[in-house]
Formats: C-alpha cells, structure tokens, sequence
C-alpha cells in the first residue's frame, strides 16, 4: 500500500491528531473530552497566564515617571 | 488510514521508515529490503517528513493565534469585567453608601426622602492623613462621565497592587483631597475596568468630586494637556513646576494616551471649588449631572 503517499501532510504524526488518537471513547465522547480539554486550558491562561503575561505588555502604563 | 496501519508498512519499507516508526516501534527489517527501500523511497520519505514538519508548524502557529485572540479577549474585555466587579465591590465595602441626611424636616413624601443640596463651603476644609499603600479612602465621581460608576481611590500606582485591581490609584507623597499642593492620581484609560477611559471628554469646568468618610471636595476641571511619560512635573505640588510653592488646592488625573498605547499621558489638572461635610447633604453637581 501506498504509505508514503497516504502519509502525507493530511495523517502524519501531529499534534492535534496525536491528540485525537490518544483520547479515548468513541467520537462524541472524544469530542466532549477535548473539548473539557480546550476550557482547561482557557480557564488556566483566565486564570494565571494572562495576568502572568500581562505586565510584560507595552501598552496600559498610566502613570508618570513610573 | 489508522496509525498502525501506517507504522506496519513504514516498518516493512526500509530504514527511513523504520526510523519514522521506530519511534515507537523498534520493528527490525530485512537488511536486504532495507537497502532497497531507501534507494528507492529515501528522497520521498524526506519530502514527507519535511511536509509534516510544517503541518506541525502549521498547527502551532494556530494555536498560536488561537491564544492570541484569547488573550486580547481576556485583557479588553475579562479585565473590565473583573475589575468593575470588584471596585463596585470595594466602593461597597466602604459603608458610606447611606449616611446622606433627608431633608431636616422629614421626607415631604414618605418613602421619596429629598436629598439635601450640602452648601459649598470654602473655608480651610479637612485633610485625611495618608494612608497605608492600597488602602481605599475615597471615592470618586464625575458628573460628565454619566453611567460610570463611583470609583474607589487607593493609595500607591503600582499596577499589582492598585492599577490593576483596586481601580483609580494616588501617587504617593503627593498631596490628600483638600491639601494645598496637588493631590495627583492615576488609573486605566483601557482595561481593567478603565476608570478614566472617557477622560477626553473632560472639558473647563466640569466638576470631579471626590469623596472620603468626613466630606465631599468638588473640584473643578482647568486644564488638560497631553505629556510624555517622563513628564513628573505634572504631579508636582504646583503643577507644571516642580520645587514652586503651592498656593492652591490641584488635583491632577494622568492616564494613558492614545488609548492603548503607552507613548503619551494624557493628563488633567483641576482645582479645589469647594467642600463639605457629608452630613450637610451632598453636592449639588452630583445631583443635576455636569
């Protein structure tokens, strides 16, 4: 069988479809569970990275002399 | 195609696709196939792999992107969300909301209290000592900005611990509400629930009135200029020269300017009207609007 064709850019070892592959469960639950995955992530960068990063930004500054 | 499907005929197909599928599957080939395949496929698994180098590439930079808007929509929008929430919050926990006196001869109607009008006094008027830093001890509110809410004021301008989360900040060591000299204060003009964001539409004349536990300070608008960053002059004590003696009583907003951007402050300066006790009612432009 053709691999090396079939392998090309549309099944190759990537990161979403290595994501894919290692989700359990049948599609809809595997469609649930990263989707559980994507708010993780969001949440976490809401909650830590964001503000993390944000100071860092070279814009908002208000003040004077600061 | 599935995974497996793929690695079984990588592994049956020379080096480069035992190497590829080796990864995970050490599947010994046939020396003499070996050669061959790679003869034969080596400069197309090259291509392949460079091909999926950049699909990974491709779904690095989207995600990337993805984070990038995430991010905006965080700093636009979560900022202003969270921070009016606890401002409001904060103005909330003061407990200065009610002890505005009704009319002194009882409400007219029940239940419809009059508020009553303080009368402007312009004697030596009350000054707070300075607080510990991001300690809230005023408020703030301007007729011209109709529907913002009234803002705490806290002590310090460091984005941490004020800016970014208490709202409207007061430079240290510059003067308190009603001090001769310049009570200078400093807030977002965008993000973080923006409390100057409609700082442009300041004109002469309108009024800032300020707020602490013992009385109201309405100050009134003089100026406004727009200044570098490196510009301290404006919250000296005499705005605009730093050493002078002050005479007056100032108070002087910086913010940022353009919008978004940190090249320019945006800055106005104001003058104290007039004072009262907050048991004497409250004052007039907080009633008419500007």
């Amino acid at each position: 069988m053709g691999a090396a064709g079939r392998t090309g850019p549309g099944e190759g070892e990537r990161v979403y479809g290595w994501l894919w592959r290692r989700t359990p469960g049948p599609a809809p639950v595997r469609v649930l569970l990263l989707a559980l995955l994507a708010a993780a992530v969001l949440a976490a960068c809401f909650a830590w990275v964001f503000p993390a990063v944000a100071p860092l930004m070279p814009f908002n500054e208000t003040t004077v002399g600061g | 195609m599935s995974v497996a499907e793929s690695d079984e005929a990588a592994g049956t197909r020379g080096r480069a696709g035992a190497r590829r599928a080796g990864l995970r599957r050490a599947g010994p080939a046939p020396a003499g196939a070996d050669r061959a395949g790679s003869r034969r496929t080596g400069p197309r698994r090259a291509g392949d792999r460079a091909l999926a180098l950049v699909g990974v590439l491709g779904e690095l930079l989207i995600t990337a992107g993805v984070l990038l808007l995430a991010f905006l929509a965080w700093q636009l929008w979560w900022t202003d969300v969270v921070g009016n929430r606890e401002q409001a919050r904060v103005v909330e926990s003061l407990g200065w909301a009610e002890p505005l006196p009704t009319s002194a001869a009882g409400p007219a109607e029940p239940g419809e209290p009059a508020p009553v009008v303080a009368p402007p006094r312009r004697d030596e008027p009350p000054v707070p000592a300075e607080p510990s830093h991001a300690t809230t001890f005023a408020t703030l509110q301007v007729p011209r900005w109709d529907g913002e809410p009234e803002r705490p004021v806290s002590q310090g301008t460091d984005r941490a611990t004020v800016l970014d989360v208490l709202g409207i900040g007061h430079y240290e060591g510059t003067a308190m509400p009603g001090a001769v000299g310049n009570f200078a204060l400093a807030a977002h003009r965008t993000t973080y629930a923006k409390p100057f964001s409609r700082v442009e539409e300041l004109v002469e004349g309108d009024p800032l009135v300020v707020r602490t536990p013992e009385a109201w300070y309405v100050y009134r608008v003089t100026s406004t200029r727009v200044v570098l960053p490196s510009q301290v002059e404006v919250i000296a004590p005499l705005p605009g020269a730093p050493g002078a003696e002050p005479v007056e009583r100032t108070i002087t907003l910086t913010t940022c300017h353009p919008m978004f951007s940190a090249r320019e402050r945006y800055v106005v300066h104001g003058v104290l009207d007039y004072w009262a006790p907050v048991t004497d009612g409250i004052p007039a432009e907080l009633l008419t609007g500007a």
